[in-house]
């Protein structure tokens, strides 16, 4: 059974569900791809078709060596699929969260030293100074770009760097960029506190 | 004016880099010595130390620890 066709019966599982019993469905699909580039090329054509997309790191049953899955609610899986098989990137398998009684984890993971906070995304970590937003370490990776993207963001203000325009191209490339996002928006919401 | 020995091995990134930093920014501290087994800590350490006023004396690499000396520029 092809992956569209497993997302056909299952969503229409759902409505028959939802028919018999009125319940809101809130069912994900974890979309798992082979490789990195995938996920990203995926995640950036699913935005642009305008479907709420994360990118979230793969429960331990599936995982299949790529760090990132993306999730998508299940009402939308199925244009997803059908978007990404037209641009030759059908995901290698679909699995959907509550049928595999699956947890999506968190791609973040959050820890405060005090004055310097550090947000780890997948396999880098990018740790800030609280009080200024200067980034003062990068680590983690061992993808090449890694000494070179260290070099170009330390100093750097987290609201002015980019990992995505500095040059990253690999999983740690991305990894940073996903890393520098989720920052700054603790940045801002920690701002916003403090000013109120 | 006093040295500061500072031994963060075991701990990953970018502990050793904040231990350096708290002590970096004490007063009276002028000379330390870190000792880590974290790889990529020489890295990280080595790139703040100038611009924090530091200058590395030393760098001892042995049986994947390293033992850092490092002075503040007067």
């Amino acid at each position: 059974m092809s992956v569209l066709s497993r997302l056909r019966s299952a969503f229409f599982r759902l409505r028959r569900g939802k028919a018999e019993a009125p319940r809101v469905p809130d069912g994900e699909v974890f979309l798992v791809f082979a490789d990195t580039g995938e996920v990203i090329r995926a995640e950036r054509i699913l935005k642009a078709g305008g479907m709420d997309v994360k990118v979230m790191a793969p429960p331990p049953a599936l995982r299949t060596g790529c760090d990132m899955v993306l999730v998508i609610s299940l009402v939308h899986a199925l244009r997803a699929v059908a978007t990404l098989e037209e641009r030759q990137l059908a995901p290698l398998r679909t699995a959907q969260a509550k049928d595999a009684l699956l947890e999506p984890v968190s791609l973040f993971q959050t820890k405060d030293y005090g004055e310097w906070l550090m947000v780890r995304a997948a396999n880098m970590k990018l740790t800030v100074e609280k009080s200024s937003g200067r980034i003062v370490n990068v680590s983690g990776g061992g993808c090449p770009d890694v000494p070179y993207l260290a070099a170009e963001l330390v100093g750097k203000s987290i609201l002015e760097a980019d990992p995505a325009r500095e040059g990253g191209q690999t999983l740690c490339g991305y990894a940073l960029f996903l890393a520098a996002r989720e920052l700054r928006k603790l940045h801002a919401s920690a701002k916003s506190g403090a000013d109120a | 004016m006093s040295k500061k020995i500072i031994d963060v091995c075991g701990l990953a990134c970018p502990e050793p880099l904040i231990a350096f930093t708290k002590a970096a920014k004490t007063a009276d501290v002028t000379e330390m010595e870190i000792s880590f087994d974290c790889a990529a800590a020489k890295d990280s350490i080595t790139r703040s130390a100038a611009p924090m006023g530091w200058k590395i004396a030393s760098i001892v690499e042995e049986h994947n620890q390293t033992v850092m000396n490092l002075v503040k520029v007067p």
